[in-house]
């Protein structure tokens, strides 16, 4: 918290966060402190909803530059302020909660597109722009980033960064820890730095990596330059149907294999396709509901296309055609948005991991049946939509319809589902995330899933903040109880 | 999917005024959490009521008609920004939101047909608007020898408010009472089809006078006067001379647009000048966003009504265009003072005679 000795240390603080900002950068207002304190985390979601309070900042801080950015760190760590990143305020894992009060430096303000180079095919951007904002940009050159999640709309390019998020074509274009070539980052401790150019290079390790995915705990990224594309030639999307999941995770698996590397695959078990699917699509059949694209020149295309169908057809999966691939990309966020996704008043949760081919079916089917048989009545389900060469990732969610109206009692439900459906991850090959991240809701996993190779993280975390102001109790550092 | 397209939050950069936050403040009053405060009121009452969260919201959740209500509330436990006050006084007061000193703005007496006189011979009564009124009166003036070269006989209303910025305040009394004011001056002067300068009065007298209970006339139509001149062109009435050669886009409103469905219109009168040639904003037709600028915003929040239009006109400069085109008064007039240096004009101003 904000040293609270008295009245006017707090306004004194205040006061010297407005000689960096202005004024009217620092915000004390209630209904700004209550529209950042819940994020897309299901439990600020529910406290708010039942009328609980969430965790408030102290104070809501909104720098321009990078320069400014240096300063409040600086300030910070002489008054030993907890400081927290705030991009869209959308991540799912409590990242962006001031759970320990403090700053919470909304960066939008630090928004605009640097440059656009069409021979490189490259763009550089400030953090704090929408990433709907930074694609529109790109857009008016006929470019792209060809990063599509379903927040495309809410998150900014820094909230990707952070915690190394993914789009719909990541199959193709990788994920964003894959596009980035360089950064601007502000250390803890109120330096400016900036990664190599660009990170092909063998001059010692990869900087880049070190802050992606770091989560507003090693710094704050300001700027970033990162890889963009044509937009494609054609982009083709068809489905299938098999029998089952396996048949359907052996398609991928062999597609992946295949080198004829599509743009998306998307599999979806057989509950979701008996919900989701139907509820979206509405298409309303048994089985396991594939979807493939493809996109690029239409000459590889073709080639490409016919490599996965025919694997599809090997594996018994029945042809649904073109227009329900394509039905399936016009309503791809759907699936994310009332009245389609999961919501209050039920307590549910994603518990996204990623294994490699020979584990990945084990994952699911251990996940699964651990949530099942341990909380009778809650719901399964789950689909694969970021496939690699060597793996594929799972996108599950539990669902308990009529969890406890307490909310402390639903609290600690939420947690042991957590517990006992992580753990059977981690026991069958899986990791703890894909790609929404850490943040608070996964922080007590982390020592557990990396072993002794933590102390790798906690020497970086001290030797960069060594006051411990960035983000405290995230991503696995420092203490942190429920009130 | 609304933070990233809502105008004021565009421009504030604060989460509190996207729809998602002003959702979530009203949420912990209406649960008994806490009370309403000014705060919350300048929050409120900033929303320019565009409908563009509405518009990419795939949950179907109307925003700004929970905008509308939250005012209302806000205005019974006396929760209304002075300069809100104000806007209403002047409504009342001078007849118009302006603050501007009420003058008889139009001459009533036209071709010889003044209010009220020769009914039987008045083909059609302009209403012009507040803001074509008090602030572009040369798009009046446009309108004038449009309608006198075709032959037309018409008078044109001296200016009442239509009451559609006090509804959208939620001054709903306020409203019914001006806005039943003006039923019974277009209801006097015998005119059977009134044509309005302003897409902003159309809606507000086809789609809410009804939701404020006031009868509107059922065999007098109300149109748009751009509507009307484009029937003109397709009949050959009014025949478009060939103009100086330019390149234009078209900036589609709220009012226009996503209020009335009218998108076609100024592309389909753009068509029929010849030497225009259109070029489309990356955003149009439903996904246009708002430039911020309508009569309640430009004086609410001025900064953001400017930002928003520069916004807009940016995208345009980088077309190379000579012009934007909007059939909105107020996008033309927050368009022209926010300092870009690219005219804004009306379909009609680029028909020669």
């Amino acid at each position: 918290m904000i040293p609270k000795t008295s009245e006017k240390q707090q306004k004194k603080i205040r006061d010297e966060l407005s000689k960096i900002v202005g004024e009217e950068n620092v915000s004390i207002r209630k209904n700004d402190l209550i529209s950042y304190s819940v994020d897309n985390f299901w439990v600020p979601r529910h406290w708010i909803n039942s009328g609980r309070w969430p965790y408030q900042a102290d104070c809501i801080v909104y720098p321009s530059s990078a320069e400014e950015v240096s300063k409040i760190l600086v300030f910070a760590n002489e008054n030993n302020v907890p400081v927290v990143t705030w991009g869209g305020g959308a991540g799912s894992q409590g990242g962006a909660l001031a759970i320990k009060g403090g700053i919470i430096l909304d960066m939008k303000r630090i928004n605009r597109v640097i440059d656009i180079s069409e021979t490189s095919l490259t763009v550089t951007a400030q953090t704090g722009i929408i990433h709907q904002d930074l694609e529109w940009a790109l857009n008016r050159k006929g470019l792209s980033m060809m990063h599509y999640p379903a927040s495309i709309s809410c998150s900014t390019l820094g909230g990707f960064l952070a915690h190394r998020g993914s789009g719909v074509l990541s199959t193709k274009y990788g994920k964003i820890e894959e596009m980035i070539l360089s950064m601007e980052v502000v250390l803890p401790t109120g330096e400016i730095i900036h990664t190599l150019s660009n990170p092909r290079h063998a001059a010692g390790p990869d900087l880049n990596q070190v802050f992606m995915g770091s989560e507003g705990t090693f710094g704050v990224m300001t700027e970033a330059t990162l890889v963009i594309h044509k937009v494609p030639e054609v982009r083709r999307f068809r489905s299938f149907l098999f029998r089952d999941l396996r048949d359907g995770l052996e398609a991928g698996a062999r597609i992946m294999r295949g080198r004829a590397i599509p743009s998306v695959i998307r599999l979806y078990d057989e509950a979701e396709t008996k919900t989701q699917v139907k509820s979206v699509l509405g298409i309303d059949r048994e089985g396991s509901y594939l979807v493939l694209g493809y996109e690029g020149y239409d000459e590889i295309v073709k080639v490409e296309e016919s490599i996965g169908y025919r694997i599809c057809e090997e594996l018994g999966g029945e042809d649904l055609g073109t227009e329900a691939g394509q039905r399936w990309w016009d309503h791809r966020y759907k699936f994310f948005f009332p009245p389609y996704c999961l919501d209050l008043p039920r307590l549910f949760g994603t518990m996204d991991t990623v294994a490699t081919f020979d584990r990945i079916a084990d994952v699911y089917y251990g996940m699964k049946n651990a949530i099942e048989e341990n909380f009778p009545g809650t719901t399964f389900i789950g689909h694969f939509s970021h496939w690699y060469p060597w793996g594929a990732m799972l996108y599950d969610r539990f669902i308990v319809d009529n969890p406890p109206d307490d909310p402390d009692e639903a609290l600690a439900l939420h947690n042991k589902i957590w517990d006992t459906g992580v753990r059977a991850a981690l026991s069958n090959g899986g990791i703890i995330n894909e790609h929404h991240g850490i943040g608070l809701k996964l922080a007590r996993f982390m020592r557990e899933q990396y072993g002794p190779a933590f102390k790798v993280l906690e020497i970086l975390k001290k030797g960069l903040d060594p006051n411990g102001i960035m983000n405290p109790g995230k991503l696995g550092f420092g203490d942190f109880q429920w009130k | 999917m609304c933070r990233h397209i809502c105008t004021v939050g565009r421009q504030t950069r604060n989460e509190t005024d996207t729809p998602r936050g002003k959702a979530l403040n009203l949420w912990t009053v209406l649960r008994g959490m806490r009370d309403y405060s000014m705060e919350d009121a300048e929050v409120i009452f900033r929303c320019v009521g565009c409908g563009a969260c509405k518009q990419w919201c795939v949950s179907g959740y109307d925003v700004p008609a929970e905008v509308e209500a939250a005012r209302v509330d806000m205005i019974n436990v006396g929760l209304i920004p002075e300069v809100v006050k104000d806007i209403r006084n002047d409504i009342l007061e001078r007849g118009n939101p302006f603050g501007k000193s009420p003058v008889a703005m139009h001459d009533a007496s036209i071709n010889g047909l003044s209010m009220g006189k020769g009914k039987d011979e008045l083909d059609v009564l302009v209403f012009p608007g507040c803001e074509v009124s008090y602030n572009a009166p040369e798009v009046l003036e446009k309108v004038r020898r449009i309608l006198e070269s075709i032959g037309i006989s018409y008078a044109v209303l001296d200016y009442k408010c239509c009451g559609g910025p006090l509804k959208s305040l939620g001054f709903y009394e306020d409203a019914r009472k001006v806005a039943g004011r003006l039923a019974v001056e277009i209801s006097d002067s015998g005119a059977k089809l009134v044509l309005t300068l302003c897409p902003g009065c159309l809606y507000s007298i086809k789609n809410e006078y009804v939701e404020i209970g006031v009868d509107l006339f059922d065999d007098i139509e109300v149109r748009l006067f751009d509507e009307y001149v484009l029937e003109n062109i397709k009949s050959g009435r009014i025949v478009p001379r060939e103009c100086e050669e330019t390149t234009v886009v078209v900036h589609d409103p709220c009012s226009t647009g996503r209020k009335l469905g009218m998108y076609q219109l100024p592309r389909d009168l753009l068509s029929g000048i010849k030497s225009i040639e259109q070029v489309e904003l990356l955003l149009n037709k439903e996904n246009s966003p708002c430039c911020g600028g309508n009569v309640l915003s430009r004086r609410i929040s001025p900064k953001i009504a400017s930002a928003a239009s520069s916004e807009i006109l940016n995208e345009a400069l980088e077309l190379n265009v000579k012009m934007v085109v909007t059939t909105c008064p107020s996008c033309r007039v927050s368009f022209n003072t926010c300092g870009k240096g690219i005219r804004a004009v009306d379909p009609v101003e680029l028909i020669a005679l």
